[in-house]
């Protein structure tokens, strides 16, 4: 909810033009990984505020919130005591409900966070494995001589001639 | 007052828009009873050989006006010309703030090849002094460059600037911070040169207008050689007819809109000397005309066209609207549009399509919705006022420059250990003392206070009694004794409080000068470099530095190249370490800047940001005003400062959501329309924190003791 007393804004306008820029989604493929990454850590430390709000208030009350007045009970500490055990007895149920639901949505950001990591490990490995290839392709390029000086020494002892090829290879005459 | 104009060329039968408001103000002036001393050179013109003497030197007098010419110097022409062609062929996009756009050399040459005259800079060293202020007019030629630094002191420059190259060098940058004051014609001029040198330059500004005398209209229907306007439906330009005016885009416009309207009767009629003549798809080159066709030309218009971005003011547009004709002005002039915008006296269009669509609401309109924009037009040439208007608003800006009235002797007293309100007090003290008060701070209840001083207690509600003149109650309670005195509010919010215990207060705002930055130079121009700049202006604990790295990563989702700025002085308490390990964590070590506490580098920050983002802890009325100082448009998050200053002007958004304050953030940055209205509206804003209107409220309160105030807001807020 936004709003402004500048007469030259219509914040109903603005209000829509947020949705509209919101529905344009930035972690759509094709977009750029690390803000994609980024978007994935912020979205991921909001769940985890969230969740430290609800555990916060998920265990049972054991003093009377300040602004709430009830007439007589505001007034003796004796009533509000026994208002907040008959509360806290009637809803044991829910905070255990509360509490297990918790514990399986920390779970859940848990596994969610491993996979970000693992995803990260695979793309490097993936990283590495592209950049074997590309060097041993680029040997694979390069006459004998060169190879013996420029290419890496695991790619210069399988070195072989010349192949040229249609995608990567030196134009065909 | 003895007063000084300096400028190059000085004639009645000059019509160069500088040379007009030297020689008109000059003689309002004399009509004021000031001595009015002319210091010119005896070069002819702008249009004649600058190192030509045409007029004989030595004193005369015209109309009142003791007139001083001095001989010109010889000048390396080719020297001038070089560095001048640099100037004027650079494309707009080399003009930034605060850098400078020549080289060592070149600026050199412009300065001592330009118009100069020895004789008269000697006469300022020996008898500069004998003057009580030195008017220069324009900003850009010798006599104002080099005459300056003369006489510094009492020196007012009437810069007549626009958004050009030569207002971007540095001997003009200069003469800006030297001057005693700055007089501008009109608001946008002053916005333009805001713009340029930054806002501590209106800590010495004033506008003073210029006027315009009216056409009158012929009293029987007249014909321009064959045309005959009466008769004819059709825009007029006015002026001269060259490149620099715009009239090249003005041409291809109308051309563009009778493509597409081949049926219309809607003619272009071109009035103004000329070096070749434009004809043909219904325009009409009538090349210079005579002062009574003129006013026939312009009494029967549809509308007059001012397509030049290159004006500090348009005497056509006023010309026009003394004639109840509307205008049409280019969106790029801040003059020119500015002057529309608050008249509600025409059209505003910045690109070509823009410009064909105006033309189109020319033709289409009924002649009632044309007269009416007219009369708006009408209403403020009439408001502009005439010259002896603007000489005495001339007179007035210089006498508060140079001596403002001598106010009463004032003592602050502020409770010890609150650094709220000794804050507060310290920017009221010297805001009384820049409006000739003699104000002094000192702790309740101490020996200090001088004697025969009138007093401000600042109070809360346990304070101990103080007998005082004024109250300002910094909360809801006031102390037994300030029952019955004249009361002040620091903020709406308190003064509310204060009316339900059945006290009535005026808010008297913190003031918030823009002279803390005046002569002020960016440390560097590392962050002007087209990337979105977010500057953060809330003060941040651990969670609200997350919370802001969160809404910028957001926004990186919207924008790619952007950058955040945070000053290392909003970082409390673990602040700074959360900001540095989460931009380490998220990899925004190109992105996220910590800005360092020197005065320049936060000066480089305003200057390059683009939006002020506040989603920290609450602002102080400070963070919330400066930056409207610098133009720029504010989104925050709701408290109770930002109800009173962003929300005015500004968006501000109940609750935290990283992503749609990013999205809110993305529209302002990129929209022109939503940034011109919150700068528009900041302004407006800003005005009511500008320490000469906090001081007036209190030394009018002190003038007149003891009398019942209404809840009103200082500003009129």
């Amino acid at each position: 909810m936004i709003r402004s007393r500048n007469p030259r804004i219509d914040v109903d306008e603005l209000e829509r033009r947020i949705d509209a820029e919101l529905a344009r989604d930035p972690d759509a493929p094709g977009g750029d990984e690390r803000l994609a990454r980024l978007a994935a850590t912020v979205h991921a430390r909001a769940i985890e505020s969230q969740l430290n709000f609800a555990e916060q208030r998920s265990t049972p009350r054991a003093t009377w919130p300040v602004d709430l007045r009830v007439p007589f009970i505001s007034s003796s500490e004796r009533l509000k005591k026994a208002l907040l055990s008959i509360m806290s007895l009637a809803f044991r149920d829910q905070y255990e409900a509360n509490n297990a639901l918790i514990r399986s949505q920390r779970e859940m950001l848990a596994l969610v966070q491993t996979l970000l990591e693992r995803i990260d490990t695979l793309e490097a490995r993936l990283e590495t494995e592209r950049a074997t290839t590309r060097a041993q392709r680029i040997a694979q390029r390069m006459p004998p001589t060169a190879v013996a000086t420029t290419a890496p020494t695991a790619v210069a002892t399988t070195a072989s001639p010349v192949i040229p090829s249609a995608v990567e290879g030196p134009p065909q005459s | 007052m003895k007063l000084a104009i300096v400028t190059p060329w000085y004639g009645r039968e000059l019509i160069g828009g500088a040379e007009r408001l030297a020689w008109e103000l000059a003689h309002a002036l004399v009509r004021t009873g000031s001595n009015v001393n002319v210091l010119t050179t005896c070069c002819r013109s702008f249009l004649d050989d600058w190192a030509s003497n045409y007029h004989r030197s030595g004193v005369t007098t015209d109309g009142g006006v003791v007139l001083r010419r001095f001989p010109v110097d010889t000048r390396d022409r080719v020297a001038f010309n070089r560095a001048n062609t640099v100037l004027t062929t650079m494309p707009r996009i080399s003009l930034r703030s605060d850098h400078n756009v020549l080289d060592a050399v070149q600026t050199r040459a412009f300065v001592a090849e330009n118009i100069n005259s020895r004789a008269l800079l000697a006469h300022l060293r020996e008898a500069g002094s004998t003057y009580d202020a030195v008017i220069f007019v324009p900003y850009l030629y010798g006599p104002t460059l080099s005459g300056v630094p003369l006489v510094a002191d009492r020196a007012f420059l009437i810069p007549c600037v626009h958004d050009e190259a030569y207002a971007y060098i540095e001997p003009v940058r200069a003469v800006i911070d030297a001057v005693r004051g700055v007089l501008f014609n009109s608001v946008g001029e002053e916005e333009t040169a805001t713009a340029i040198y930054g806002p501590g330059l209106l800590a010495k500004s004033r506008v003073i207008g210029h006027a315009v005398e009216p056409v009158p209209p012929p009293a029987t229907p007249q014909s321009v050689g064959s045309f005959a306007p009466h008769r004819s439906r059709y825009v007029l330009y006015l002026g001269r007819q060259d490149s620099s005016k715009n009239i090249d885009f003005l041409i291809e416009a109308f051309r563009t809109f009778r493509e597409r309207r081949v049926a219309t009767s809607l003619q272009l009629v071109l009035a103004g000397p000329r070096s070749a003549a434009h004809t043909g798809d219904g325009i009409l080159d009538l090349g210079a005309v005579s002062e009574s066709a003129k006013a026939a030309l312009l009494t029967y218009a549809r509308a007059l066209a001012q397509p030049s971005v290159h004006e500090s003011f348009s005497r056509a547009i006023y010309e026009s609207w003394y004639a109840r004709r509307p205008v049409m002005v280019h969106g790029e002039c801040r003059a020119t549009s500015r002057a529309v915008e608050d008249a509600g006296g025409g059209w505003i269009g910045t690109t070509l399509e823009d410009w064909v669509r105006m033309f189109a609401s020319v033709d289409e309109s009924a002649d009632e919705a044309i007269d009416a924009l007219g009369e708006h037009g009408w209403a403020a040439a009439l408001d502009n006022g005439a010259w002896d208007v603007v000489a005495r608003r001339t007179l007035d800006a210089i006498a508060t420059r140079i001596a403002p009235p001598a106010g009463p002797r004032i003592e602050n007293l502020v409770p010890l250990g609150d650094a709220g309100i000794a804050r507060y007090a310290q920017s009221l003290t010297e805001a009384l003392n820049a409006s000739g008060a003699d104000a002094a701070l000192s702790i309740a209840g101490s020996a200090h206070a001088r004697p025969n001083a009138r007093t401000i207690a600042h109070v809360i509600g346990t304070s101990a009694p103080v007998p005082a003149d004024i109250y300002v109650a910094h909360d809801g309670e006031l102390p037994a004794p300030a029952q019955g005195r004249p009361v002040f509010a620091p903020s709406h919010g308190i003064a509310a409080q204060l009316e339900e215990a059945g006290i009535v207060a005026r808010v008297l705002p913190q003031a918030v000068s823009p002279a803390q930055w005046e002569g002020m130079r960016p440390a560097h121009e590392r962050w002007v470099d087209g990337k979105d700049v977010l500057l953060s202006i809330a003060p941040l604990g651990a969670d609200e530095a997350r919370r802001l790295l969160d809404t910028f990563v957001a926004y990186l989702g919207f924008v790619r190249d952007a950058r955040l700025l945070v000053f290392s002085a909003d970082c409390e308490g673990d602040a700074y370490e959360t900001l540095l390990h989460e931009r380490a964590e998220l990899d925004l070590h190109n992105e996220v800047v910590v800005v360092g506490d020197a005065q320049a580098e936060r000066y480089a920050a305003y200057r390059a940001a683009t939006v002020a983002l506040a989603v920290g802890r609450p602002l102080s009325v400070e963070s919330a005003v400066t930056p409207l100082w610098f133009d720029l448009p504010i989104v925050a998050l709701g408290d109770v400062t930002v109800m009173e200053t962003v929300e005015a002007c500004g968006v501000v958004a109940d609750t935290f959501d990283a992503r749609r304050i990013a999205a809110l953030v993305r529209i302002v940055a990129s929209d022109a329309r939503i940034r011109s209205a919150m700068i528009g509206e900041g302004r407006r804003v800003r005005a009511r924190y500008t320490p000469s209107m906090v001081a007036t409220a209190v030394l009018e309160q002190l003038a007149e003791p003891r009398t019942t105030t209404e809840t009103a807001d200082v500003g009129g807020g």
